[in-house]
């Protein structure tokens, strides 16, 4: 009882605090449709928190991965995208002290991303992936396509309401460079950079969730 | 007929007193669960009680079925009075069993639908109602009694042979035989206890004992070792074949009493728990100290958000704890009775619990003295004009507990060498007069110890560290001393201040609205185990609500109405 009564006092509270976390991800596409992508995933403003649960067993019934846990998945996404037609240089950093996670690779063809998400979902999800692609580039019209068939408010909803706090204010970025400039782009909410030849288009999850905004684009190039 | 069953949940949710129904419970009952309704309705009255969501919901759909029902009256119940639930086990059967005081038999019959009306069998002025198998309803014209059977299936099982002999025809499976024995079984009790007039528990003296008029609700257990062993006994039977010989009354715990009161500004629950003449002794040894009074300077009833204390004798715990066990587990596991009493002998062996119990006497204190805002950097990123990115260092503000924790030890040459060895390894950072402990990086507080007047102290804060050396402390203990002084161990918590600390921007609108609404209905609330008396050891659950409301059950039903 008395080591309950202790626990409570001390860290009951830091527990109801929610999460926050952004996701990066950075696009840099070659004329020829080649490039290189990172995606970081960036825990360091929950860190506390992360750190709190880090001690427990399981939280929300999720059981809480050890840090060799960690090292151990993150190696098996690098051998699985190393293992993909057309993705070359794949890297990877672990930073388990402010918790930050990215992964990088060069591809030789925005195909090559596709069959890399394919290639971590289940069978049917990746025949979808495939039909509809989540990156796509038109080379005779110049169009670089984001898009993905989720959709995220109704797979949302089919989770419950205590795991549902995590996105309350997490934030997804996606920034993509170019060679050449930017012509136009269909999501209102992306800002081409002074250059013209980046764009970044940053929305809350919150956003997502309620079908305000999304990170699907369709971006023009110069010809 | 789930109707029925939630008008009967209606019911014992509002209920409750009738002499006559506690003859119906035998003298062997060893578990008896009293709801007193006249209690409730004083404090609550039905239309208050009607006018609750909950409430209303449930007879609505009670009312969808059965017109005639626009509120609890209607039911037929008598709500002024006592409901009752007890318990009753056989190595075969469990026996659970409602009794409650009837005002209008035909009210309660109309509860019943055409089709289980047409299924009563009358005899007499008694009616016999068999929902399934198991459930088995009689009544008269001021008694409403429900009992449930729940079969052992491990004593269908280990009697299986004997149990197929009694098959009505080839054609009958197992299953169906049980369900067809148990039914029976369970008919009979019902009949039998429903005419009972024998020795009834209101001749058990601690039965008498335990009742208390002003308590809402009791639970009284003549003997937990033989309820436990029952109950595994019957339900599980899973460590039957299994070489344990579960003795539960090697706990050493015999009645236990627990009691639910709502008064006008707290709501309490109190327990007494009975144990035998072995543990009585041990735990005299281990919880009669009392805490020692020079922690009181340390401790100041304005600053704190809430606290826990110990007082307890190390030497006598360490000395006596691996006896009670090995009585446990000797009584739970007989073939490893002497390894058990051997670990225990050993263990006495090598500890030396005088020379611990001088290191830590036992004496504890624990205060959480505030929630504080900590700056917290984190890494994000900045991006120029052509969103290249850079990594940025942010500083956030975070709710970090700001703690005291004080141990007695009077051993302060040994501690002081053990520190010495810490500074050499690092585990510590020598400060002037006091040390900072060097924790993980990832942990959200910093640490400050000190040893001063026989006492260890820790604490997040560096200022109250220096304030302690220097004598700069405020002792103000104002009620506290005494609930301290009188028990072996309490934890407080002053929740309206605790509420005060959640940080609105942390909380969803929902959380914020129930914070909110507890801040203004709820005060503290303690736990508190007592010193032994005789052979009992109470302990007291209490919660204070808020001081202008009509009681503390009001408080907490609007609460939950809120919450609903």
């Amino acid at each position: 009882m008395f080591k309950k009564g202790l626990y409570f006092i001390l860290f009951g509270l830091l527990f109801i605090l929610s999460g926050c976390f952004e996701i990066i991800e950075e696009v840099s596409l070659n004329d020829n449709g080649s490039g290189q992508v990172t995606l970081t995933l960036n825990l360091s403003r929950s860190k506390t928190k992360i750190n709190s649960i880090m001690l427990l067993d399981s939280v929300n019934n999720y059981k809480v991965p050890s840090e060799s846990e960690i090292e151990k998945h993150f190696a098996g996404i690098v051998n699985t995208m190393e293992n993909t037609n057309g993705v070359s240089d794949v890297s990877n950093t672990i930073n388990l002290t402010e918790f930050i996670f990215t992964l990088s690779c060069n591809f030789e063809n925005v195909e090559a991303l596709n069959t890399v998400i394919s290639n971590f979902s289940s069978k049917e999800e990746a025949k979808r992936i495939q039909d509809h692609k989540h990156f796509s580039f038109d080379k005779t019209n110049q169009t670089f396509i984001r898009s993905y068939h989720y959709d995220v408010a109704k797979e949302i909803k089919n989770t419950k309401m205590e795991d549902r706090k995590v996105f309350e204010t997490a934030s997804i970025t996606s920034i993509y460079r170019f060679n050449k400039s930017i012509i136009s782009s269909k999501n209102k909410t992306a800002k081409v950079s002074g250059s013209k030849k980046a764009i970044m288009l940053k929305v809350s999850a919150q956003d997502i969730i309620k079908n305000k905004n999304s990170i699907k684009n369709q971006i023009k190039l110069q010809q | 007929m789930n109707k029925f069953i939630i008008a009967i949940v209606l019911f014992a949710t509002t209920n409750g007193i009738a002499q006559t129904l506690e003859s119906k419970i035998p003298a062997s009952t060893n578990l008896v669960v009293t709801v007193d309704g006249s209690r409730l309705l004083e404090l609550v009255s039905i239309t208050e009680f009607e006018n609750y969501s909950v409430i209303k919901n449930l007879v609505k759909e009670v009312h969808d079925d059965k017109p005639h029902i626009n509120g609890i009256s209607d039911l037929g119940f008598d709500i002024n009075s006592k409901a009752f639930y007890f318990y009753q086990s056989t190595d075969s059967i469990m026996y659970h069993v409602g009794l409650i005081k009837l005002k209008n038999r035909v009210d309660f019959e109309k509860l019943l639908d055409s089709s289980a009306q047409k299924k009563i069998v009358r005899s007499g002025n008694v009616s016999h109602y068999a929902e399934d198998s198991d459930l088995n309803i009689m009544w008269n014209d001021n008694i409403l009694m429900l009992t449930g059977g729940m079969p052992s299936y491990s004593y269908f099982d280990e009697n299986r042979e004997r149990f197929e002999a009694q098959a009505l025809n080839e054609d009958e499976g197992f299953y169906e035989l049980k369900s067809r024995i148990s039914a029976t079984w369970s008919a009979n009790y019902a009949k039998s206890l429903f005419n009972y007039n024998g020795a009834s528990i209101a001749s058990n003296q601690g039965y008498l004992k335990s009742k208390d008029n002003n308590a809402s609700a009791t639970l009284w257990i003549k003997s937990y070792g033989k309820l436990m062993g029952g109950y595994m006994g019957t339900s599980l039977g899973m460590f039957v074949g299994s070489g344990m010989n579960i003795n539960y009354n090697s706990y050493g715990i015999g009645s236990v009493t627990a009691q639910l009161y709502f008064e006008k500004e707290t709501a309490r629950i109190t327990s007494k728990m009975e144990v035998n003449d072995r543990w009585e002794k041990a735990l005299k040894k281990m919880y009669s100290s009392k805490i020692d009074p020079s922690f009181f300077k340390y401790f100041n009833e304005n600053e704190m958000l809430g606290y826990t204390s110990i007082a307890m004798d190390t030497e006598a715990f360490l000395e006596e704890y691996p006896k009670l066990m090995s009585g446990i587990y000797g009584g739970m596991l007989p073939d490893y009775k002497e390894e058990s009493v051997l670990a225990a002998e050993l263990f006495n062996l090598i500890l030396d619990e005088e020379a611990i119990g001088e290191l830590i006497t036992g004496d504890m204190l624990f205060v959480l003295n505030d929630i504080v805002d900590k700056d917290v950097t984190y890494t994000t990123y900045e991006y120029d004009d052509d969103y290249n990115e850079t990594e940025v260092e942010k500083i956030k503000k975070e709710s970090s507990p700001d703690f005291t924790i004080i141990v007695g030890s009077e051993n302060e040459k040994l501690l002081l060498r053990l520190i010495r060895l810490g500074v050499k390894h690092e585990a510590f950072e020598h400060k002037s007069s006091y040390y900072k402990i060097n924790l993980p990086s990832k942990t959200p507080f910093d640490l400050y110890a000190v040893i001063k007047e026989e006492k260890v102290f820790l604490t997040t804060s560096e200022k109250r560290i220096t304030n302690i050396i220097n004598n700069r402390t405020v002792s103000q203990v104002g009620n506290h001393k005494k609930i301290i002084k009188n028990n072996t161990s309490v934890i407080y918590m002053d929740l309206n201040k605790l509420m005060d600390k959640i940080p609105e921007s942390e909380l969803s609108e929902d959380e914020e609205q129930f914070v909110a609404y507890a801040k203004d209905n709820l005060r503290n609330a303690y736990f508190k185990t007592g010193k032994m008396k005789g052979k009992t050891i109470s302990s007291e659950l209490i919660l204070e609500t808020a001081k202008n409301r009509k009681n503390s059950l009001k408080v907490l039903l609007d609460f939950l109405e809120f919450v609903d």
